[in-house]
């Protein structure tokens, strides 16, 4: 199976949970501004690679997993990507599955995601996405773990 | 491959454009003819048996082709979109 985070840009929501289902974030404790920052992707993608998948790695279900951003339009992306995937996957027996991290957002990040990412003041914008994400951890180890309960049963 | 026909929103346009390819008759084509916004529809085989599609972006062209072209990398799936605007 192959799994996608997306989010808005795929820079901050979508990577945070992807690096804790891959587990290069922990799940039992809040991590550090340090561990955050050096996860793969973070605070980088830039404004024209919105949609292009970046590939996070294979968990240990050997399931792909990805993150993409979808922009304004994930309602209409999300369901296109599913049409797609389904009509690229079809003759290779794999399916797919989207997992939209925005629920996991707050005012932190989403400011702290535009200073960084839309006005390049990175110094203000890349802390403040942390201090975000430090904020609602718990929502992410919560999406992952309800995510993984689910491809258990699958 | 695969063959996307794509337009902002001119349906009808991009629906002529893949008729011409496959060498299908135009007339056919239903003037009032809505592909909806950013669906995809197969339309056929070309003479090279590549699949045929069309749709629409409606917006942020640059997502749309980067989500077709990526997930065409990720399915190792040759993909060929062609912009009619």
């Amino acid at each position: 199976m192959k799994i996608i985070y997306c989010c808005y840009g795929g820079a901050h929501t979508s990577i945070v949970a992807s690096s804790i289902h891959m587990g290069y974030l922990p799940t039992d404790k809040i991590p550090t501004s340090e561990e955050i920052l050096s996860v793969p992707y973070y605070d980088q993608s830039a404004n024209n690679s919105v949609g292009t998948p970046l590939f996070m790695g294979v968990d240990e279900y050997t399931n792909e997993v990805y993150v993409m951003g979808m922009g304004h339009h994930r309602d209409y992306y999300a369901v296109m990507t599913y049409e797609y995937a389904h009509i690229l996957a079809s003759d290779k027996g794999t399916s797919i599955r989207i997992i939209n991290a925005l629920s996991c957002i707050n005012n932190y990040i989403r400011i702290g995601g535009f200073l960084s990412r839309r006005a390049n003041l990175i110094s203000i914008g890349r802390p403040l996405t942390v201090f975000g994400i430090q904020r609602n951890y718990k929502y992410f180890v919560e999406l992952v773990s309800n995510l993984k309960k689910a491809i258990k049963v699958d | 491959m695969k063959i996307i026909f794509t337009s902002k929103a001119n349906s009808y346009k991009t629906m002529k454009e893949a008729y011409k390819h496959i060498g299908l008759d135009e007339k056919l084509i239903d003037p009032n003819c809505d592909l909806g916004k950013m669906k995809l529809h197969y339309l056929g085989l070309d003479s090279e048996s590549n699949e045929v599609y069309v749709s629409n972006y409606y917006k942020n062209k640059h997502i749309f082709s980067n989500i077709i072209s990526g997930l065409g990398s990720v399915f190792k799936e040759e993909i060929i979109i062609l912009d009619i605007d």
